[in-house]
């Protein structure tokens, strides 16, 4: 029979389906992923990682020529691969936060535009189902940005290495591994709370990309300001700029070649520059506070947005 | 027994004066309407029993389960279709009666399958697959009507859901809502100011009125109730008006009314007529007599059926429901 021909059923089911939590985090990426705009940043990081994947096995090839030649061992010595995906992350970091910007301004100002709250609320959802449906929708889709390209490098390099050598290159260089994770982790949590702070707290999507867009974009700004700034004041401004934040904490431990180039000197010119590079950079605890700060908050007015229909203006 | 049952109930939003104020009521199995006119209170109520809005004083029960405790395993049980326009962003209809079947927890494939049952029995079949955000008033209701129902709850809250519909759409949607009723044993709490659309289908009504419970009436008792008139008369009417409250007629209006005025040489009497309450079979009798003992003329006498309007007014006009 056809459907339109049933009529009323009632439905004898059962109502073990997945975690409440669980269906709202798919349905979130599910529906990023049918955004145009969001697809777009993802196949524009998917290229530049196969340009710098191209360009590092380009190096490869010209360096087991060059090993051949001298008749030295066929070993790719890709001692700056650190600094590959450094520039990768600096050069796709405007995408990430543009796609952070793009997917999480709607997480919760959607709902309130829409109320759709009042739907969701007279289900058996907990407030803290929500929540957490919400929070992981962003960490999710930044994977493909910020995790996964600095992991491929760093797999594919270990790959390309000579036979039987490969483990001991992926052991060796374990620590790319670790700051790429450390990278993505800051930039999910600080996102995913500025993001759901915003979102949860007007219905106005344009408002919230426009606070969001400021302070991700205008990070820079206050990093300066910050530079100037003794005390807390300064550490707390010199942190506030996320983007730098992510950056700085890939980089953090291996920051010797950011002031030590060819021959000492480097970009910044020896111990002056190293001091002054650390001037600009805030302190990593500061970071982690940031961080936590951040998505403690936007976990709380999303939890408290989920309590109520109440407006509570 | 009660499906829903409510002691003490008290709601204010901030600092503002209580929307609801120590209502107790209880509401029994079938189809009752919650009537009052505009911020008596409705909303407030069905969101206070849904558990939408937690912070209440007083006890509320649904289908015998503490709504503030038990708030999951009643959102399990009941269905409810929102006054406000509402949507899920960038979702066809097939896709958000499915999200939101999940929500009460249904497997996903079940979901979808009620969601296309679901929709194609409102009427929504050709439109499944369209955007929400594009749905006409009218296909907004039923889709309302749709995802309140996908999961089968046994109590069913409608707030206003004829609202901004056009009078065929109206129809079609009553017949929607009267056949969960009628066929399929559903309850139903009907939120609504639009007296004549309740009536249709409703066993009882409860009235609020500025956040209070004013009273409870049931439709049965409205067949019995045949003695209204309207009676039009001329002549000493002051008189005559007394004359029908002291002979035991209860009057439950009266029209504007004319005259006297003289035009063209010629007295036009006063004219006026009242619509009045009279027990007994010789109604009619009665208010002849009384006219003719008044010593005004009877100009016309009609009998009026009594509907949900008068014991709403009556109800709201009633001082001891206070």
């Amino acid at each position: 029979m056809a459907v339109y021909a049933r009529g009323y059923r009632t439905y004898d089911g059962d109502f073990r389906g997945p975690p409440v939590a669980w269906t709202i985090f798919r349905e979130g990426v599910a529906q990023a992923l049918r955004r145009k705009g969001f697809r777009w940043i993802l196949n524009i990081t998917a290229f530049i990682l196969l340009a710098t994947a191209g360009m590092i096995y380009i190096q490869v090839i010209v360096e087991k020529q060059a090993q051949r030649l001298t008749g030295g061992m066929v070993r790719a010595q890709l001692m700056e691969l650190d600094q590959i995906i450094h520039g990768f992350h600096a050069t796709t970091m405007f995408l990430v936060s543009l796609g952070a910007v793009l997917v999480g301004s709607g997480l919760v100002a959607d709902d309130l535009r829409t109320r759709a709250l009042s739907l969701f609320l007279v289900r058996p959802i907990r407030p803290v189902d929500y929540m957490l449906g919400k929070a992981l929708v962003l960490p999710a889709l930044l994977i493909p940005l910020a995790l996964l390209p600095g992991l491929v490098l760093w797999l594919l390099v270990g790959l390309w290495q000579p036979p039987g050598e490969t483990w001991t290159f992926l052991q060796e260089h374990s620590d790319i591994a670790w700051n790429v994770t450390r990278f993505y982790l800051v930039g999910a949590a600080q996102l995913t709370g500025l993001l759901l702070l915003l979102s949860s707290r007007t219905p106005r999507r344009g408002l919230v990309i426009g606070l969001s867009a400021a302070i991700l974009f205008g990070g820079p700004v206050l990093r300066a300001i910050g530079r100037l700034v003794l005390g807390p004041i300064g550490t707390l401004l010199k942190s506030l700029d996320l983007p730098n934040n992510m950056l700085w904490s890939f980089t953090r431990d291996r920051r010797e070649w950011q002031f030590e180039g060819q021959g000492g000197g480097g970009r910044w010119g020896g111990t002056t520059g190293e001091e002054r590079w650390l001037q600009w950079q805030p302190d990593p605890t500061v970071i982690y506070i940031v961080c936590f700060v951040l998505l403690a908050a936007g976990l709380y007015f999303t939890w408290r947005r989920a309590r109520s229909v109440e407006v509570d203006a | 027994m009660s499906i829903v049952s409510i002691q003490n109930l008290t709601k204010a939003y901030g600092s503002r004066p209580p929307a609801l104020r120590d209502v107790s009521l209880e509401i029994e199995p079938g189809v009752t309407g919650l009537l009052g006119p505009n911020g008596a209170g409705k909303s407030t109520l069905l969101q206070c029993v849904l558990g939408l809005l937690p912070d209440f004083d007083g006890e509320v029960r649904v289908l015998g389960l503490d709504a503030r405790r038990q708030r999951r395993e009643v959102r399990r049980r009941v269905g409810f279709m929102p006054e406000t326009d509402t949507y899920l962003y960038e979702m066809t209809g097939i896709r958000a009666v499915r999200l939101l079947g999940q929500l009460t927890g249904m497997p996903r494939n079940e979901a979808l399958r009620r969601a296309h049952e679901l929709l194609h029995h409102v009427g929504l079949g050709e439109a499944v697959y369209r955007d929400v955000k594009e749905y006409s008033t009218g296909m907004r209701q039923r889709f309302k009507l749709a995802q309140a129902m996908v999961h089968d709850p046994e109590l069913v809250f409608l707030d206003e859901p004829l609202a901004g519909l056009d009078p065929k759409a109206r129809d079609e949607l009553l017949k929607l809502i009267k056949d969960l009723a009628v066929e399929h044993g559903k309850h139903v709490i009907w939120s609504s100011h639009i007296l004549p659309d309740v009536q249709k289908v409703a066993d009882s009504v409860v009235v609020l009125h500025h956040g209070r419970f004013r009273g409870r009436f049931h439709l049965e008792d409205l067949a019995p109730r045949v003695g209204r008139f309207h009676i039009e008369a001329e002549g000493d009417l002051e008189h005559f008006e007394s004359a029908l409250e002291a002979g035991g007629v209860t009057v439950i209006g009266a029209d504007e009314g004319e005259g006297p005025e003289t035009g063209g040489g010629t007295l036009v009497e006063a004219r006026r007529g009242w619509t009045v309450d009279v027990a007994g079979d010789d109604a009619a009798r009665k208010l002849f007599a009384i006219a003719r003992e008044s010593g005004v003329r009877v100009r016309s006498l009609g009998q009026v059926a009594e509907d949900l309007e008068d014991i709403f007014l009556r109800i709201l006009r009633d001082p001891e429901s206070d």
